[in-house]
């Protein structure tokens, strides 16, 4: 999908949040994404490492947490984490389940500590 | 130090999506956003349906596409006002291209806003613009096992159209598999069959056009 523009949109509301708190570079960034969600985490790194370079986020390190699909069973009220239950359930074959998570996209927090960050200079020059 | 935000990255989007269907609601305009692939036949149903309204019931339409204002000529030839927004390149429309769009329509001659979002059937499920309906349009000749491929954007919708019933003889569409996993993903869907070049199903989608307005 749009990578590119997920990514913008994660650095503005990151940037907003380190602005009001005085902060200037950012050391890691911890993303949820549910997996029905159509966002690729590879394309999002890629996307990351392309725009960040001499921007505060340039020493930042991008974290993924995929979080599994979880179902529930509207008749016997059991939760599958498979895709699949999303139209049957594997306990009781039943049709009427519901999707409970999977579908998120969301910054759970991020980090910054300049100590933590300005190390990982190559050549150990800073 | 850690700062924890907790935040969707559609808060944003959501918020100007929250004051589009307040300024819709202040104007008593119902608003309904129609996703579906590039040649599913989205303008085509919006054709019919002006078509086919019944005289009472005054329409809008604002207009999706990467490039070009065909769509919004298209619906213009009917005398309905309409709103062309380019997105150029941009694969689904946002809450911010609608606010801007609705500044150029005139919402006391309408009741009915419908907006055709760009052809895709990924990218704008996630999207909220203001409306107060999602439909999403599926045509037979994508084949049935869609909404078991694409299952977000059919959790996500109020109702779903299957449109070019009339073609559905010369393809393989398997009608009750995809009607099964339509309601197995999303049980209280409404499903319409028709066929925007036959008029086949028009009569009862428009029928259900008109309850949402009552």
């Amino acid at each position: 999908m749009h990578e590119l523009r997920l990514i913008q949109r994660i650095m503005t509301i990151v940037a907003d949040s380190a602005d009001r708190q005085s902060i200037g570079h950012i050391c890691r960034i911890h993303l949820v994404i549910g997996g029905l969600h159509p966002a690729s985490p590879d394309a999002l790194r890629f996307a990351f490492a392309a725009i960040t370079p001499d921007t505060r986020f340039a020493r930042a390190e991008l974290e993924i947490d995929l979080r599994p699909v979880t179902v529930v069973c509207a008749d016997c009220n059991a939760h599958s984490t498979e895709a699949d239950a999303m139209f049957f359930c594997p306990h009781c074959q039943s049709s009427a389940t519901r999707l409970l998570t999977g579908d998120e996209l969301e910054i759970s927090w991020y980090e910054a500590d300049e100590e933590k960050c300005t190390p990982s200079l190559p050549g150990g020059t800073q | 130090m850690k700062i924890v935000l907790a935040e969707k990255l559609t808060a944003h989007n959501d918020e100007i999506a929250r004051s589009n269907r307040q300024h819709l609601d202040s104007a008593h305009v119902l608003a309904l956003n129609f996703i579906g692939s590039p040649g599913t036949g989205k303008t085509s149903l919006l054709e019919r349906t002006l078509h086919t309204r019944s005289p009472h019931q005054r329409m809008g339409v604002i207009e999706g596409d990467l490039f070009t204002a065909r769509d919004a000529e298209r619906i213009a030839s009917h005398g309905i006002p309409v709103v062309q927004i380019n997105t150029r390149g941009a694969c689904h429309l946002d809450a911010a291209m609608v606010s801007r769009a609705l500044s150029g329509i005139d919402l006391a001659t309408v009741d009915l806003l419908l907006i055709e979002n760009v052809g895709n059937l990924v990218c704008p499920a996630g999207c909220d613009l203001g409306e107060h309906v999602r439909v999403t349009v599926l045509s037979v000749t994508e084949g049935s096992d869609k909404p078991a491929k694409y299952p977000l954007v059919f959790c996500r919708s109020d109702a779903v159209v299957l449109t070019k019933l009339d073609l559905l003889d010369h393809t393989d569409f398997d009608l009750d598999a995809a009607v099964h996993d339509i309601h197995a993903l999303n049980p209280d869907c409404e499903v319409f069959l028709t066929s925007a070049r036959t008029g086949q199903g028009m009569e009862r989608w428009s029928q259900w056009l008109s309850g949402l307005l009552r």
